[in-house]
């Protein structure tokens, strides 16, 4: 009987993954105005801050100086050249540190989640890697691991590891304790219940540490470079700093910066995407 | 009690209860039943239905008694629970809050472990039965994962379990808790009502020996809840699958019960075992007759009037 009551809104299913299409298209519209309005902002407050603090222009170069380091002047095109050969570099530490950090926290979260003991016993380790200031352990690690990608990787690595790791935990035991009831009522074990249910469920939590980890990867990244690796984007302003070229030092900042913004925004629609089908039923509203 | 339990496709039981399990099982349980009874209800009829075509012992719970600990002291969940009933009957636990009546029903899924006393599900322990997927369960809140479809949702024990079974019985569950036209619907799509039929026949799929609902319908509307339980009803006969429900209506427990216990709080008992002769099929023309209303009245009076302490009584 209850059949006849129930068989008409049949219409509801496609029309609501329209809506779904609709939102990621919004969003990504969403995410370009923000980056614009930003960009605005920044160099409002960039301008102004060098008018407040009188700050010397040899030093603190404003917008234009890095315009026309970049883009107008003759020597841009070789200037842009520098730039990006060595932002390759950077984004490539980045990203490998990035992956790092994150394969070596989602693993341990894992092991966490399944074993207290283990996370007992492993996360006041996690934590001094957290809290020891990573200028004082390059040196180190630079001894221990070169002067290759394999130091930078370690290095953004560990900016990336304990902030994902948190975040993964927590996505990990968000799962309902209903659902994981249920399988191990139908006779899952831990594994199952984790792959079926757990991992889903820490996917929101996943990319929410993604958003924060991917601009701490180029930190990172940046850092092992200035200190460790002497090459890329944090080496160059090392290098022009002390040259005296702050136009480069400043067309470095302000690339680098863009990039930053750029994947910040990008995690963000993976997210919200991510969210739509993942996330609680709550967040994504009716 | 009319359907005889089907010959079910997992139908192997006998042959994987040990012959020293059944024993044991039979032995412990004949003598507490009449402890467990009531002197004014009809104590006979319980164990009558079960000895024609050697059905054997569905749930069995003798002495069942859980501690939980909180802090420095430890709380009485339940204390010398016995229950029996036979295969393919359907049991209801209905009681206060707080009475243990989930417990219970966790225990029997596994979930928790009894401090002391023996249960044993169509002859096997919980922890056996479970592994070998002979157990269907369906909480209060319907545990959908979100990024489900309809369809994958009520496949989930299947995927976590390794039971196959033939595509049609899917989609055969899907057209009798009446989702027709929702298969690929996610469950933030679908009403509360919707939700908890996907729950429903999330817990036939693996078409289970024994099946377990605590609240299944808790979270609904009255009508809403009605309907489900007439549907419940239908989906049950037609399987007669042995059931314990664990509920707050009363109503619901009448209506879709074979036998009713109830069950007193801290320490959780059971204080009074009422048997629903009503006849099978119940009808939803049966909530108007004055036999239901003298059931429910009787268990009004046995949860209300003093028979059973509520859990605001002590602690």
């Amino acid at each position: 009987m209850t059949a006849v009551v129930i068989a008409a809104p049949k219409a509801v299913v496609p029309s609501r993954a329209m809506t779904f299409g609709r939102l990621l298209g919004l969003r990504f519209l969403r995410a370009l105005g923000s980056i614009a309005v930003s960009l605005v902002v920044i160099i409002a407050l960039w301008y102004a801050f060098i008018k407040a603090f009188g700050l010397n222009p040899l030093v603190a170069k404003d917008p234009h100086a890095v315009w026309k380091y970049l883009v107008s002047d003759s020597s841009a095109s070789a200037n842009r050249r520098k730039i990006e050969s060595n932002l390759w570099r950077t984004l490539a530490d980045a990203g490998l540190g990035y992956v790092a950090g994150t394969i070596t926290a989602t693993v341990c979260a894992i092991a966490f989640v399944l074993s207290r003991t283990l996370e007992r016993s492993l996360m006041p380790i996690a934590l001094v890697l957290r809290i020891m200031p990573l200028v004082a352990l390059t040196p180190l690690l630079t001894l221990v691991f070169g002067r290759g990608y394999v130091a930078t990787t370690v290095i953004a690595g560990i900016v990336v590891f304990f902030p994902s790791l948190i975040n993964m935990v927590f996505g990990l035991r968000s799962a309902p304790q209903a659902a994981t009831d249920l399988c191990i009522a139908y006779g899952a074990g831990p594994y199952t219940t984790l792959r079926k249910v757990a991992i889903p469920s820490s996917l929101p939590a996943f990319f929410t540490s993604a958003r924060l980890a991917v601009p701490g990867a180029i930190i990172g990244a940046l850092l092992a470079e200035w200190l460790a690796t002497g090459k890329g984007l944090g080496y160059l302003m090392l290098q022009a700093g002390t040259t005296f070229d702050y136009n480069a030092v400043w067309a470095a900042v302000v690339i680098i910066t863009t990039v930053s913004v750029i994947a910040f925004a990008f995690v963000g629609i993976i997210e919200t995407a991510v969210l739509a089908r993942y996330g609680p039923a709550p967040a994504r509203g009716r | 009690m009319s359907n005889g339990k089907p010959s079910s496709p997992v139908a192997s039981t006998s042959g994987e209860a040990p012959d020293t399990v059944v024993g044991t099982d039979r032995d412990s349980l004949t003598p507490s039943i009449p402890e467990a009874r009531v002197p004014q209800t009809n104590t006979g009829t319980a164990t009558g239905p079960t000895t024609d075509a050697g059905a054997g012992t569905g749930i069995s719970i003798s002495g069942l008694t859980k501690l939980f600990r909180l802090g420095r002291n430890s709380v009485v969940a339940l204390d010398g629970v016995d229950l029996t009933t036979p295969q393919g009957s359907f049991l209801t636990l209905i009681g206060p809050s707080g009475c243990g009546k989930s417990t219970v029903l966790r225990i029997l899924a596994d979930l928790d472990k009894p401090t002391a006393g023996d249960v044993l599900v169509h002859g096997e322990a919980p922890s056996v039965a479970r592994r070998r997927h002979h157990l269907g369960i369906a909480f209060q809140d319907p545990a959908l994962l979100p990024w489900r479809s309809v369809t994958a949702n009520i496949r989930l024990p299947l995927e976590v379990s390794g039971v196959s079974v033939p595509e049609s019985t899917v989609s055969d569950l899907i057209s009798l808790v009446g989702l027709q036209g929702f298969e690929k619907a996610r469950p933030a799509q679908l009403s509360g009502g919707m939700r908890q039929r996907v729950a429903i026949a999330r817990s036939l799929v693996i078409q289970p020996e024994v099946l377990l609902l605590d609240e299944p319908f808790g979270a609904l509307d009255d009508m809403t809840r009605q309907r489900l339980n007439f549907e419940l009803l239908r989906i049950w006969t037609e399987r007669a699958t042995t059931t314990l429900m664990v509920t707050h209506g009363i109503a619901e427990a009448v209506i879709l019960s074979d036998v009713v216990a109830v069950m007193s709080a801290r320490p959780g008992r059971i204080a009074a075992i009422v048997e629903i002769d009503l006849p099978r099929p119940r009808t939803p023309g049966m909530l108007r007759t004055p036999e239901f209303h003298a059931l429910h009245d009787q268990l009004s009076g046995l949860l209300f009037s003093g028979g059973v302490p509520t859990s605001g009584d002590d602690l």
